[in-house]
């Protein structure tokens, strides 16, 4: 195959007919090895959406389960509801806030990961960084409420420091446990975006004239914008759906989309209204992952 | 023109990394107020790593670095009144030409409508008008080079340093930019300190060149000096063309080859020093026997050994016995003979011409 | 592109960077050192320490449906 081809590349297409084959073949391979990924994503992906999506159009009975016949916009009325949109605000902000709180804690410490000179030293702190995330959610997110209830050490530091008290059942300490969720989600990224960095740029930069702060502001920073927006956005997305965390650390008190969805589906046996919720949620997750790969995908 | 000033003076310069590695190894040098001074040396031989300590982009682990008798010691390159065009041209690759230049002015708050007319002026300077919008990647290499060149020029640096600057071009681009670059020197009039490994490119441009290898300071001089009396074995072979040949001083003046010929040559030390002799082909001339050689010169017996084409001239490598062989540089004039591989020649060479280096 | 002396963070800013770093490295590891430590302990409250003991271990070994669910 190969030797036919060089041959033509020199004395052009020695047969035309025999190259359009070539090239046919060549395609039908590329077709089946893509093949078992395409039955994977249509199977695990595209059935269930579009499962989610038939369903929200059906009507509830009184099992739960939804009854295929007597399609109406009953589901999608849901969503109007003010509740939903005051519970679609919390879920928001919260997962903003966790967003921005995210960035602010790893952008220094991806930044201190990479500016170590030793390779193995960034890889070791790499693999540090994931070994917790190694460990099951739940053992995690009970430990964090152990140590923030009223006998726990971080209570106990708290109230000899007089700084906090009891943080459990609070909004700070929903934050500290879903910061801590989704950390690497958030470090790996801007890691990722400041390795790939060329720091002659910084030399540059020092060498007319910057401080080292303005060299950061004007250089570094805008240079790992891409790292800024991937980690942004894969730790916001999932941030939306978040609610067993707040639930633990916050008491069950309050409602986000997550546990509204699980409500939907389970107590309020309403099949079609969980699934227009779901499924907007995941149409504005999908919009915001093309947005990624817009924009975030790509360096300078 | 150089008017006797050091603009930067390096004493008992040394570089260290970690404790087994000497990039730079008690550097001495004074470089002159509006000199185009070039750093000269193999990869690996500290020209870059000097230039950054000038820069302030590293810091001597011993010596001093003095701009303009002003002690640097660890002042960091912000604070420094030197600019560097860097090997890569590390340009900004999120800004567009006008942006990069104007950097350095804006990082001193100097006026905009100042900016502008001083980031145009570097902009003509370097033929690229036109181009301020373009961002980086859109540029060719030799575009990109004189943009970086601009960004630096533009703040008016006491030095400019150089480091390789023209390695990413093609020759004819190189050699053409080599002539503007020393038109723009001699127009602005500022200190140019070049970094290069091309002897060609330091010869041509330079008031002065310092040669060094592994570390070391070995030789510093004007161009022809370098070229016509290298100091040592190192500085011979590195610049230029030349033959060696084994030997010791008979007595001054006098030098026997390892085959027993002997010949007069420049001699700096005692008789029965061992040395190398060397000789630029292109200062040693063929004849076809004795009688044609020029009085008062050297003559070699001797038989073309091998023969090579080189457009403008013939390369010759010439068999003289015992003592090894000579290479020669023959112009392909009109009145020249050539000679075939095989043929009984002569080698002849003026005493002047020969230089015995200790080994 | 390695990052030679030139780019790299000064002094102060590298020690403050250092500080930050192993905050979070304390931060994340606070969690499962805490659930490691205490499994040895023999106080069923996570704030007081109440002696050193493989009863916990002992029981969870010996509980069949946990076991079970392991195994699986």
């Amino acid at each position: 195959m190969t030797l036919t081809r060089e041959r033509q590349a020199h004395e052009g297409p020695a047969n035309p007919e025999l190259e359009r084959r070539a090239r046919a073949q060549e395609s039908w391979r590329g077709f089946f090895h893509a093949l078992p990924a395409y039955v994977y994503l249509i199977l695990f992906f595209a059935l269930p959406l579009i499962i989610v999506f038939v369903f929200s159009f059906a009507s509830r009975s009184s099992t739960g389960k939804p009854r295929l016949e007597n399609w109406n916009l009953d589901g999608w009325a849901t969503l109007t509801d003010p509740l939903v949109r005051t519970i679609a605000i919390r879920s928001f902000t919260m997962a903003l806030l966790n967003t921005v709180l995210c960035l602010l804690i790893a952008y220094p410490f991806a930044y201190w990961i990479a500016t170590r000179a030793n390779k193995r030293t960034r890889t070791l702190l790499l693999i540090a960084v994931l070994i917790p995330f190694w460990s099951n959610f739940l053992v995690r997110t009970y430990a964090w409420r152990m140590l923030l209830d009223s006998d726990g050490y971080i209570t106990q530091f708290g109230e000899f420091t007089g700084l906090w008290g009891r943080m459990l059942f609070t909004l700070p300490g929903v934050f500290i446990g879903l910061v801590y969720g989704y950390l690497p989600f958030m470090v790996l990224p801007l890691y990722a975006a400041l390795e790939r960095m060329d720091w002659s740029l910084v030399e540059a930069g020092r060498d007319l004239y910057a401080s080292g702060t303005e060299a950061f502001r004007k250089i570094t920073l805008p240079l790992s914008k891409p790292g800024i927006i991937a980690g942004s956005i894969l730790v916001f997305i999932p941030s939306l759906g978040a609610y067993v965390t707040p639930d633990i650390l916050g008491g069950a008190k309050t409602t986000l989309l997550g546990n509204l969805i699980v409500t939907q589906f389970g107590d309020a046996r309403n099949w079609p209204a969980g699934s227009a919720l779901s499924g907007t949620i995941l149409v504005v997750m999908l919009v915001a992952t093309l947005v990624y790969f817009r924009t975030g995908g790509r360096t300078v | 023109m150089a008017d006797g000033a050091a603009a930067v003076s390096l004493h008992g310069v040394t570089k260290q990394f970690g404790e087994d590695v000497t990039a730079v190894d008690n550097v001495d040098l004074e470089i002159r107020d509006g000199e185009f001074f070039s750093l000269l040396g193999p990869s690996g031989c500290g020209k870059t790593t000097t230039l950054r300590m000038i820069a302030g982009l590293e810091f001597p682990t011993d010596g001093s670095v003095r701009i303009f008798d002003e002690e640097m010691g660890l002042r960091p390159p912000n604070k420094r009144p030197v600019n560097t065009v860097f090997q890569s041209y590390a340009l900004f690759p999120h800004m567009n030409v006008y942006d990069n230049i104007a950097f350095g002015l804006r990082m001193k708050r100097v006026e905009s409508d100042e900016v502008l007319s001083k980031v145009n002026e570097a902009i003509d300077l370097v033929r690229l008008e036109g181009m301020g919008k373009r961002r980086p990647n859109e540029l060719s290499g030799g575009q990109q080079q004189r943009v970086a060149l601009a960004r630096a020029l533009v703040n008016r640096p006491k030095v400019l340093l150089l480091d390789e600057p023209l390695g990413a071009l093609d020759l004819k681009l190189r050699q053409a930019m080599q002539l503007e670059l020393k038109d723009i020197q001699n127009e602005v009039g500022i200190t140019f300190i070049y970094v290069t490994h091309d002897q060609e490119e330091a010869l041509t441009m330079s008031d002065r060149v310092g040669v060094m290898n592994e570390g070391s300071l070995v030789q510093v001089g004007g161009s022809e000096e370098i070229y016509e009396s290298p100091s040592d074995l190192f500085v011979a072979g590195f610049v230029g063309e030349m033959s060696f040949l084994a030997g010791e001083i008979a007595e001054p003046g006098t030098v026997r080859l390892s085959g027993g010929e002997v010949v007069r040559a420049r001699t700096a030390s005692a008789a029965g020093t061992k040395i190398t002799l060397a000789l630029r082909p292109e200062m040693v001339h063929l004849f076809d026997d004795r009688s044609e050689a020029l009085a008062g010169r050297n003559a070699v017996d001797g038989s073309i050994a091998r023969k090579i084409f080189q457009g403008d001239s013939m390369f010759y490598e010439v068999d003289i016995g015992a003592s090894g062989s000579l290479d020669v540089h023959v112009e392909n004039l009109p009145s020249m003979k050539r000679w075939e591989v095989g043929d009984v020649v002569v080698v002849d060479f003026h005493p002047e011409a020969a230089l015995a280096l200790p080994l | 592109m390695t990052l030679h002396q030139g780019a790299a963070p000064r002094r102060r800013t590298d020690r403050f960077l250092t500080a930050t770093g192993w905050m979070v490295f304390a931060f994340l590891y606070l969690p499962i050192v805490v659930v490691i430590v205490f499994s040895f302990s023999a106080s069923s409250s996570v704030g007081l320490w109440g002696g050193f003991t493989f009863s916990w271990y002992n029981r969870m070994f010996h509980n069949e449906q946990l076991m079970n669910a392991m195994q699986n």
